[in-house]
């Protein structure tokens, strides 16, 4: 899981968008027509596991034994787990995946225990949850493509694993373990994680400007007016 | 990454405090609770008729970014390479996740901060807000206390809970309250820049710009 990057400039991780791109178009790709979307910010989506251009993502995957192929198991994924929890933000390989906005993963070795019939697992399971957005294709092309080495070192250790690459059998293996929400939330679901990470870059810049307009002659404001704007295009 | 990059980050990074639910003042909620026999079925019918979007009871929780409740009442084992036995589990289960960013609060004492205190703080924060949704989709899980009792309702969700491996946070430390203004600011400024696209007279622009920005940000 080493890469760099900044997510919102990484290549190739959400569909790019055309020169001509209209100001405050977005340039994920979400499933239901901008205009619904932007009309009704708590439109509900007509499949499950959306709201607005969120998308939804629940898997659970049986862990092998630590004497398996590939060894390791639990043990591995805690390693590699522990790795990814010191890593420096920017050297991890999942910011390069830009439209992902809060992902997880968890190896439940024990169901918490509430008086009902005690669960034996003969297997670690490991969960993998994802809010982000974009079509499924979408989604698991990049990731099999950007994180290849990274899905590897944690899914390797799960049964069935097809591995990354080619990513139709992949693909499959996610469907045959994903859980489909029953409910599902965004707090800002008409924006994706580009639109997101792009207001936020904008907020200081555009807050400075702002005080300073007051204090610049009509032809000086204009002048730098039109410079921010091409100065953050990339922002709007 | 190389052996040696490898060693670098185990000796220089401490682990992150709280483990790997927290990253910053953002916090990885998983709850894992037993469904009471013979009650999925509606459980899954209630929470799939839950309002959406701004009627969804997780609206009424402002420091949550996504939420979702997931009804577990199987693993799934048809598919190639599945192990053999398939693992079965004997009870069905509620997941509920919450990916959510606590305020910034700089004066607070040590340890007295929302942040500071999660998931405690998160959970009595759901009682106070959502009581009543809560006993609707957790009532039907076994061992549920119900809303009433503070201290007994935050005790089950805490020994329900699950910890984070790993957590991603796509913008560390920002609030759902702070992305929806950064949002509402860029929207409006490429609204102004629309209407004002032909504007040739700079005083004019100027004006407009002086009356409307202020708008665009929330008071600080």
């Amino acid at each position: 899981m080493s890469s760099s990057g900044d997510g919102r400039e990484a290549a190739g991780a959400e569909a790019s968008a055309p020169e001509t791109r209209e100001l405050g178009t977005p340039r994920g790709t979400g499933q239901i027509p901008e205009a619904v979307l932007d009309a009704a910010p708590g439109f509900p989506s007509p499949e499950p596991n959306t709201h607005g251009r969120a998308r939804a993502m629940t898997v659970f995957s049986p862990v092998k034994r630590p004497w398996g192929r590939p060894p390791g198991g639990q043990w591995w994924l805690r390693l590699v787990f522990g790795v990814g929890r010191r890593l420096p933000d920017g050297k991890s390989t999942i910011r390069a995946l830009s439209f992902i906005h809060f992902a997880r993963w968890i190896v439940i070795r024990r169901i918490p225990d509430h008086g009902q019939p005690r669960e034996r697992l003969g297997h670690p399971l490991l969960m993998f949850e994802s809010n982000y957005n974009g079509t499924f294709d979408q989604y698991i092309d990049a990731f099999a493509t950007i994180l290849t080495r990274g899905m590897s070192l944690i899914w390797g250790t799960s049964y069935g694993f097809p591995g990354p690459q080619p990513v139709t059998p992949f693909k499959s293996y996610i469907r045959a373990n994903e859980f489909v929400a029953d409910h599902y939330y965004s707090a800002y679901p008409t924006a994706t994680t580009t639109m997101v990470k792009s207001a936020l870059a904008l907020r200081e810049p555009l807050r400075a400007f702002t005080v300073q307009a007051a204090t610049l002659s009509p032809e000086q404001f204009r002048e730098r007016y039109r410079a921010f704007l091409t100065e953050h295009q990339e922002d709007l | 990454m190389t052996v040696r990059g490898l060693g670098r980050v185990l000796a220089v990074r401490p682990p992150r405090r709280g483990g790997g639910s927290r990253v910053g003042r953002s916090y990885a909620v998983t709850l894992l609770t037993p469904v009471r026999p013979g009650a999925a079925g509606d459980l899954a019918a209630h929470v799939r008729g839950l309002g959406v979007g701004e009627h969804s009871p997780l609206a009424k929780l402002p420091y949550v970014h996504f939420g979702r409740w997931v009804v577990i009442d199987q693993l799934k084992t048809d598919w190639a390479g599945a192990p053999s036995p398939p693992p079965r589990l004997k009870s069905e289960y509620l997941l509920f996740t919450a990916s959510l960013t606590a305020p910034d609060e700089p004066g607070a004492a040590p340890g007295t901060s929302y942040a500071d205190r999660l998931p405690e703080s998160f959970l009595h924060e759901l009682r106070a807000r959502i009581g009543a949704d809560a006993d609707a989709i957790w009532g039907h899980c076994a061992g549920y206390p119900g809303a009433a009792d503070p201290e007994r309702f935050v005790a089950y969700l805490a020994a329900s809970r699950l910890d984070t491996s790993l957590f991603h946070v796509g913008y560390p430390g920002v609030t759902v309250d702070e992305v929806r203004h950064a949002l509402a600011a860029r929207d409006a400024l490429v609204a102004f820049a629309r209407d004002h696209q032909g504007e040739q007279d700079a005083a004019r622009l100027q004006q407009a710009y002086l009356e409307e920005s202020p708008t665009w940000f929330p008071s600080r």
